[in-house]
């Protein structure tokens, strides 16, 4: 940014060359850091997660844009929301991002010069790492950057004008407009405002200022929007669900580089800060302090949280698998994703186990709500089930919850075909069409929806239309094993269902109920999955009167070699198995007969 | 010329065998050339169609009110031009359009309706494909001499299960497009707002019930004043539910409901069922409840209580008390109302004996939602195939009952979905209901014309200045409530009132409570994580 001279009476003009040399710098510096906070983003925070976490709401819909100019601060709710979904292409996500953050810090440095025109640039660049500290844990939109980027830009124009009048008229006009447009925005401008009318002696803006800080979100919260006089007061700057202390730290550092850079003026002035040297210094320090920050603020645990999330909702399993192969997560949403990637891979059967299961049944099936994110996950797996209408259900709870976003939105207007309900699903595929990336996905639905295709021409819709449950029953989400009977009674060939409910009768040590279900459906055969084995096989060593069909079958022989070491073993610690469980876990923590023993009994639901 | 160009299209109709009555092809001959001749008051000339357009909301052969907001549609056909025109028994009006969108300018079409009051508008339809223009089939709007009331009052929500985080309640004008807002719960830590309700449709008696947030309560707003009241005494550990204000605006008849939520693997999902209620009479002047053995039967489940306009009868739904102690097996779907009344003295403040108006064991069907037009002659009621909560059954349809003759029957206004919640114009020549025939997922008001023999028109859809509205809104209407006027209320009131710590009512003295249980209810709570 060029430091321009506010009051020519007071600052002698720069030379030509200096100000090319200073425009040259200012480019280097915010190219630097743009580029920086891009590769940040784009590697190390990767937008589309971000986007997983936010599944931020927006659609090219004018209801739906309505609703964004209902109150204060609501358009820049929507722009927020608006960067959010950018975050689905990584590439567009991490470019808008870092040009916010960038921008921000711009133009700080914008209304800085203007009170301390030799600043240096590192002061107005501070802001930066509290922002970094903010999208380190993906738990905050946007929205938070963008207000003080708002008022940042409304500080940098007051600046700029050079009479008093035109400030205050500007004061009282953008005021209010960035009152309405970013709610407690204002507040910023106003401090930042009062600041630098401080030092023109000018007390008038500060005044009206202060009015408008206090009347209109009085008259916002009061009589104009129905808002809350608390949301009026506090949205978006100091309205928060969770983690105060992250936005705050902004302010502080905002506030601390306001004053050391009004309070060293005298030191700024000597021009150290502006020498080429100096600035290549102040750059490299500040970019390896932007990089400590980032590797001190980064919770990889979130990443890869959301990370089995992104990979889950994408269908990439043999990525989520991968994922594993390093220290993961010890968490039921978590081993939820990994058990879904082995089901749609066909091999829950025979790799489960390998993955210990700490969680048993609940990390099959996450019975009780973890997070928001809990809700379209149980939908996902009803959904696998071919348990269409609860899929819908809990994708209908997920909106109620998270809104319309885009991966709710596509499971309800999926349910809702593939259940034949056309004009339902005509809502959420026309939802859908002015989204911003997925209006493809929806249009290609649009001849089934308008009866010109049969579902039963796509491979996909007809393999779902299968699994469609047409006997009704009632179904818990706190009991799913009782919808198993009712889905493969109805089709037998509902291959995810069996997986589920073989999975489900192994975690919950029901071995009779196993072994019954393995004979009565004739699976009882040498290819059959490696735990099956291992269960039956474990039953049979404890149970004298077994039925004929387990008489006669022949495990196989790796497996069985497997459980004679496991026996003896267990021999060999017999009474206190518990004291020997690190070496059982070395030898067989990758078998059913180690969670057998070792994973203690849930108790009944 | 009329004449013979008439003839010669008859002819002709008659001789391509078209009609088998030649009087028929002469009447049909007529229309053709009625809207050939009037088509933009040019020479233009369409070619009959012989089938009626489709169009979006469908507004074809309906009576409307004389002060509804204008009629907008859009064609859902393929053309290059649209036209729609309006052949009144006092004026005519033609619009055009290239996106076959109809918008009404709202000037306009008041003056047009004024005009018109009491008259049948003909409505003829026209299309420009490939340069030519052909005449869809015309179709009729009545306009009534009776105007509706002019708001609307409904809840928005979100397709309801089991959570929730935003809704709103909206009061809609529907002499225009405005649709305003009373309360939404973003200013009440998103609790729960339910059970809107007037006085007889009187907007300065308004009362809703809030659920979570600022706390459990029922808001009163009654002539400007406002009141915050926690219902539940030693009579009732659950506070009020479905409501019914008594006319003279004193009572408002309860009931205390203990609900639970189940979900089907087939159809509509979402099912509910009351495992007990009863009914109790809150006195706003004393702030107490009262109720008596005829109203709280422990042997019976009351529900859905409603006055007559002279305030001395109140209807109710009772089923038998269910055994739900076998979860395995709930007998949700062999519980049937049957629709009561009993009589009320509101000086003496007693109640007479419970007499039973429509048995649902003989009936077959569940009885729910009575709802007594404000002249007294007619009662509405909504029935299912069992329980109480109609607007999760597809099979729910409305019924009405002549009060003077005792006859009832099924109305010709339902739909292969849900027809469930209403609420009568203060005339009695219009009702409202919510339903879900267009897409099976969102409830939408329709507004139906009674005349004074009980008749009652197709029931059309409430319009929005944008035809395509309802094929993006997403969200559902819910309990439509009409009212005489706008409603006074802000909701910045109302959020003070709903913060206000409430009032305890007390159980009105001498009066036992015949609850069978103290367990409270189980309405479901805004989501929470349980981690």
């Amino acid at each position: 940014m060029n430091r321009r001279p506010q009051n020519s009476a007071r600052t002698t003009e720069k030379p030509p060359e200096r100000v090319k040399r200073e425009a040259v710098w200012t480019i280097v510096w915010y190219a630097s850091l743009l580029i920086f906070l891009f590769f940040y983003f784009w590697q190390i925070i990767r937008p589309e997660l971000y986007f997983t976490a936010q599944e931020p709401v927006f659609y090219l819909d004018r209801y739906f844009l309505k609703n964004y100019f209902a109150y204060p601060g609501g358009f820049l709710d929507g722009f927020s929301a608006f960067l959010g979904n950018l975050c689905y292409q990584p590439l567009l996500g991490a470019f808008s991002l870092s040009l916010l953050l960038t921008a921000t810090a711009a133009l700080f440095s914008v209304y800085l010069y203007a009170i301390a025109p030799s600043t240096p640039r590192f002061l107005a660049s501070l802001v930066l790492i509290p922002l970094l500290v903010l999208f380190s844990n993906y738990a905050f939109p946007p929205l938070v950057p963008a207000a003080v980027m708002t008022a940042m830009a409304a500080a940098a124009a007051h600046t700029r004008i050079r009479t008093n009048l035109g400030r205050v008229l500007f004061a009282l006009l953008a005021g209010t407009v960035l009152y309405y447009a970013a709610g407690t925005a204002l507040y910023l401008y106003a401090l930042a405002t009062a600041v630098f009318e401080v030092t023109r002696k000018n007390v008038w803006p500060i005044l009206i200022l202060a009015v408008l800080c206090l009347l209109l979100p009085l008259a916002a919260g009061t009589r104009l929007f129905t808002i809350s006089p608390h949301f009026a007061f506090t949205f978006p700057l100091l309205h928060y669900d969770e983690e105060h202390a992250v936005p705050y730290l902004l302010y502080i550092t905002w506030a601390i580089a306001l004053f050391v850079a009004v309070a060293g003026k005298r030191v700024w002035d000597k021009g150290i800060f502006i020498k080429p040297f100096s600035q290549i210094v102040q750059l490299l320090i500040f970019l390896a302090a932007l990089s400590a920050t980032a590797f001190a603020a980064f919770r990889a645990d979130d990443r890869q949280f959301w990370q089995f999330s992104y990979f889950s909702r994408m269908g990439q399993w043999e990525k989520i698998l991968k994922l594993c192969e390093k220290p993961y997560l010890k968490n039921q949403q978590v081993m939820l994703e990994i058990n879904r990637a082995l089901a749609q891979l066909g091999r829950l059967g025979d790799r489960m186990f390998y993955y210990r299961q700490p969680f048993g049944r609940e990390g099959l099936f996450v019975l009780h709500d973890q997070d928001v994110s809990t809700l379209l996950i149980r939908s996902d797996l009803y959904f696998d089930m071919g348990h269409y209408n609860a899929a819908r259900q809990w994708a209908h709870e997920a909106a109620s919850v998270r809104g319309e976003t885009i991966w709710n939105t596509q499971r309800l207007a999926l349910c809702y075909l593939i259940l034949g309900q056309n004009s339902a699903a005509e809502l959420y595929f026309r939802r859908l069409e002015k989204s911003l990336f997925h209006r493809g996905w929806a249009k290609r639905y649009r001849p089934y929806w308008q009866g010109e295709k049969s579902l039963l021409s796509d491979r996909e819709l007809a393999a779902a239309v299968a699994n469609r449950v047409s006997q009704d029953f009632i179904t818990l989400v706190l009991y799913p094993e009782r919808d198993f009977p009712h889905l493969l009674r109805q089709n037998p060939r509902n291959r995810t269902a069996l997986d589920y409910m073989f999975a489900d009768l192994l975690l919950s040590k029901k071995l009779k109920a196993f072994t019954d279900e393995i004979i009565g459906r004739n699976l009882l055969t040498r290819q059959m999955p490696r735990h099956y084995q291992q269960a039956l096989i474990f039953y049979a060593s404890q149970v004298r009167d077994l039925p004929p069909q387990l008489q006669a079958f022949r495990p196989d022989r790796e497996v069985l070699n497997e459980f004679g070491r496991f026996q003896a073993l267990a021999r060999q610690h017999a009474g206190n198995l518990k004291a020997a469980q690190a070496e059982f876990e070395k030898q067989f923590g990758h078998t059913y007969w180690y969670y057998l023993v070792f994973h203690p009994l849930e108790k009944e639901s | 010329m009329n004449g013979p160009a008439i003839l010669l299209l008859g002819v002709l109709l008659a001789l391509r065998a078209e009609f088998a009555n030649i009087t028929l092809a002469f009447e049909r001959a007529a229309t053709i050339w009625a809207s050939l001749s009037t088509l933009s008051g040019s020479d233009v000339r369409a070619l009959p169609l012989n089938r009626g357009a489709v169009i979006f909301p469908d507004y074809t052969d309906i009576v409307i009110p004389p002060n509804i907001a204008p009629l907008n549609f859009m064609f859902q056909e393929k053309g290059e031009r649209y036209q729609v025109r309006l052949i009144g028994g006092r004026s005519e009006w033609t619009v055009s359009s290239r996106s076959g969108k109809m918008q009404f300018s709202l000037g306009k079409w008041r003056r047009f309706l004024k005009k018109n009051r009491g008259t049948a508008v003909k409505v003829e339809l026209f299309i420009r494909r490939d340069g030519k223009w052909f005449a869809y089939s015309p179709t009729e709007w009545r306009i009534a001499e009776e105007p509706i009331d002019e708001g609307l009052v409904y809840r928005i929500i979100d397709p309801a299960y089991h959570l929730w985080s935003e809704m709103g309640i909206y009061q809609r004008n529907l002499t225009n497009f405005d649709e305003k807002v009373i309360m939404t719960n973003r200013t009440v830590k998103n609790a729960c707002l339910n059970c809107h309700s007037f006085c007889a449709g009187d907007p300065n008696k308004f009362m809703f019930h809030l659920r979570g947030g600022p706390g459990t309560s029922l808001i009163l707003a009654v002539d400007g004043q406002y009141q915050t009241i926690d219902t539940r005494t030693e009579l009732n550990s659950s506070p009020g539910a479905y409501r019914c204000w008594h006319p003279d605006g004193r009572y408002i008849a309860f009931s205390v409901n203990k609900v639970a939520q189940f979900f089907h693997a087939v159809g509509e999902n979402r099912d509910v069922y009351d495992s007990a209620s009863d009914l109790i009479l809150y006195d706003i002047a004393t702030n107490t409840v009262s109720t008596c053995p005829q109203i709280a039967d422990p042997n019976e489940m009351e529900t859905y209580p409603m006055w007559t306009p002279d305030g001395r009868t109140l209807y109710f739904c009772s089923a038998p008390q269910a055994d739900f102690s076998d979860e395995l097996n709930l007998p949700y779907d062999k519980i049937l109302y049957s629709l009561k009344r009993i009589s009320f003295d509101p000086n003496e403040e007693t109640w007479g004996t419970v007499e039973t108006v429509i048995d649902a064991g003989k009936f077959g069907k569940s009885i729910t939602h009575p709802s007594v037009s404000p002249d007294g002659r007619f009662l509405l009621f909504s029935a299912s195939g069992y329980g109480n909560f109609t607007i999760y059954k597809r099979d729910s349809d409305l019924y009405m009952m002549d009060l003077k003759s005792g006859e009832w029957g099924l109305l010709p206004v339902n739909s292969d979905q849900v027809d469930s919640y209403h609420s009568w114009s203060s005339n009695s020549r219009w009702f409202v209901f919510s339903s879900k025939r267009h897409n099976l997922v969102t409830a939408r008001p329709y507004f139906v014309h009674v005349d004074e023999k009980g008749g009652v028109s197709k029931p059309f859809i409430m319009p929005q200045k944008d035809p395509e509205f309802y094929l993006n809104f997403i969200k559902t209407y819910n309990v439509p409530e009409l009212v005489i006027k706008r409603v006074p209320y802000r909701p910045q009131k109302l959020t003070q009132a709903a913060y206000r710590k409430a009032e305890k009512a007390k159980a009105k003295s001498g009066i036992k409570s015949t609850e069978r249980s103290a367990e409270p209810e189980t309405t479901p709570w805004p989501w929470q994580p349980t981690q």
